[in-house]
């Protein structure tokens, strides 16, 4: 007599394994594609492919996307240097006051500023900066990085201090300590690994943006670093702008900046893990 | 030894969104003994705790109204941080900080209080107050380890050392023991016992084991719904209960 059960549960267990590699397989493909399409203009390119501008359309050899490496790596730690304090303050009084109705306001904010398109950000930026001081700036671009960063690391945090258990928060106050000294020494501690969580997950999303930067970096793709208040370039713009044209070597560059993106997101990733332990509750 | 009073409470009301915990509570509590504050649960046995060191300030929508002189002082009209200084205090369930090391578990209290002033000071602050929770010698070779590496009532012991590295003349517990062991229930009994007879501390716990109560108490107060409905020496009590809630609840009737 065969025996169902175990030849459906069977069934189901490799049912299951080929439903899961399915949902993986866009993670796997990406990773495989963008590194066999870029890594070989970079070996191409050579060290040329990191300082370097962009080389003219008929050039023998790409050149290089230096301007875009600067220009992210600048606006996005500008971003974060912007946006994780007040992103963290935020939530810190969000989580002590959870029902005050400036709690309620900045809640209701951030949530829609995670709805928002990414676009509308650089509009505003480009209203409120861009107009007044009659150019595009690397600053402008990093405000809008630092607005879409922003809810990010807010909802993250907030999520992270809530979490932490009341009863460590009463023993902060049993032994003497302020309310700041509660928060500081214990809660933020505690949620470390939440906050950093965050934290990365905004660089990540301010690495990444094109749309906000359209209308306030702008680009600037034959200067390497021109100061804050000049144009800037960054690798997703580089990349949008130079993938619609029809140059072989510029092509290849976004690919290559492509790759290039690829590896920051991954060294940001095993960084952050790396830094931060967490901590055992 | 002084036989002074340690906390005098009177006519203590207390209400939590506008629901009342306590009514008119008026105890006496001399100074160096060992009170037990026993009830069923939900009789307001932490309620009253939690005043003596202003933690019931941290609930939403708590009225407090009354008297709470704490060596005569009255510490509803003293700042509330001021007040915590005065006594620690130990949980129901272990509670060291998570992100801390055993040492600073301890050292953190004293060195936000400015209690010692050098690093040798602090040293031997944690040392004293790990030797009087009974835990020295079982942590003195790893005081940098973090507390999860402890068992549940080691962990019990660094937070009484943690309250007591503040060197407080009173010292409150919330069922101390409820989630421990027998044999760290036993030894936290004997510290508490050492730290009244040694230090001259004045110790209040909430429990609801009669016979912890009965073993090392030298006071009963007994809640019932908010109100004492017996107060008394433990063996006056233990042998002749007055009251016949209190000598349900000896017999574990309750």
């Amino acid at each position: 007599m065969p025996n169902w059960r175990s030849l459906k549960s069977n069934v189901f267990i490799v049912l299951v394994v080929i439903l899961a590699l399915i949902a993986i397989a866009p993670v796997f493909h990406i990773i495989i594609y963008i590194t066999l399409r870029g890594l070989p203009v970079i070996l191409e390119a050579g060290i040329e492919f990191f300082i370097s501008t962009p080389a003219a359309v008929i050039a023998e050899k790409p050149g290089g996307i230096a301007p875009a490496i600067v220009g992210t790596l600048f606006m996005t730690t500008m971003a974060t240097i912007i946006a994780v304090p007040i992103a963290v303050l935020a939530a810190t009084f969000s989580a002590e006051y959870p029902n005050h109705i400036i709690t309620k306001a900045v809640r209701a904010t951030s949530r829609s500023l995670l709805e928002v398109a990414t676009i509308l950000v650089g509009m505003l930026v480009f209203a409120l900066i861009v107009l007044p001081l009659g150019r595009f700036t690397g600053l402008a671009g990093a405000i809008a990085l630092a607005i879409v960063m922003i809810p990010y690391v807010y909802t993250y945090t907030e999520l992270a201090l809530l979490s932490v258990p009341k009863t460590y928060i009463e023993a902060g106050y049993s032994i003497g300590l302020k309310k700041a000294q509660v928060i500081y020494l214990v809660t933020l501690r505690i949620a470390r690994r939440g906050v950093m969580r965050g934290v990365t997950i905004g660089v990540a999303k301010a690495m990444g943006e094109t749309a906000p930067l359209l209308f306030t970096a702008f680009g600037a793709r034959n200067v390497i670093f021109g100061g804050p208040l000049e144009p800037m370039d960054a690798i997703p713009l580089m990349i949008f702008q130079f993938i619609q044209t029809g140059f072989e070597n510029w092509n290849k560059l976004a690919w290559g900046g492509a790759f290039v993106l690829l590896v920051l997101y991954l060294t940001l990733f095993i960084i952050s893990r790396r830094i931060v332990r967490e901590v055992r509750v | 030894m002084s036989y002074g009073i340690a906390v005098e409470v009177k006519n203590l009301n207390v209400s939590i969104a506008g629901k009342p915990i306590l009514k008119d509570v008026n105890v006496k509590i001399p100074e160096s003994t060992i009170t037990a504050i026993m009830g069923p649960s939900g009789s307001g046995k932490t309620t009253l705790l939690r005043v003596l060191n202003r933690l019931i300030d941290l609930i939403e929508g708590v009225e407090v109204k009354g008297s709470v002189k704490i060596f005569g002082r009255n510490i509803l009209e003293t700042d509330p941080y001021e007040v915590r200084r005065m006594s620690g205090m130990v949980f129901q369930i272990p509670n060291p900080f998570p992100h801390l090391s055993i040492y600073d578990n301890v050292a953190l209290g004293a060195k936000i209080n400015g209690i010692a002033k050098s690093k040798r000071e602090l040293d031997e602050l944690v040392k004293w107050a790990l030797e009087k929770a009974m835990l020295w010698d079982e942590v003195k070779d790893r005081l940098r380890d973090p507390p999860w590496k402890l068992s549940g009532g080691q962990q019990q012991r660094l937070c009484l050392a943690r309250a007591l590295a503040l060197k407080p003349r009173l010292l409150l517990l919330d069922e101390p023991t409820a989630n421990i062991d027998p044999v760290n229930t036993l030894k936290i009994e004997e510290a508490l016992r050492n730290l009244k007879k040694e230090e001259d501390m004045t110790i209040i716990l909430v429990t609801h084991m009669p016979h912890q109560a009965i073993r090392i108490s030298d006071y009963i107060i007994m809640l019932y719904e908010g109100v004492v409905v017996e107060v008394g020496p433990t063996e006056e009590i233990a042998i002749n209960p007055k009251h016949e809630l209190t000598s349900r609840f000896l017999r574990g009737e309750m």
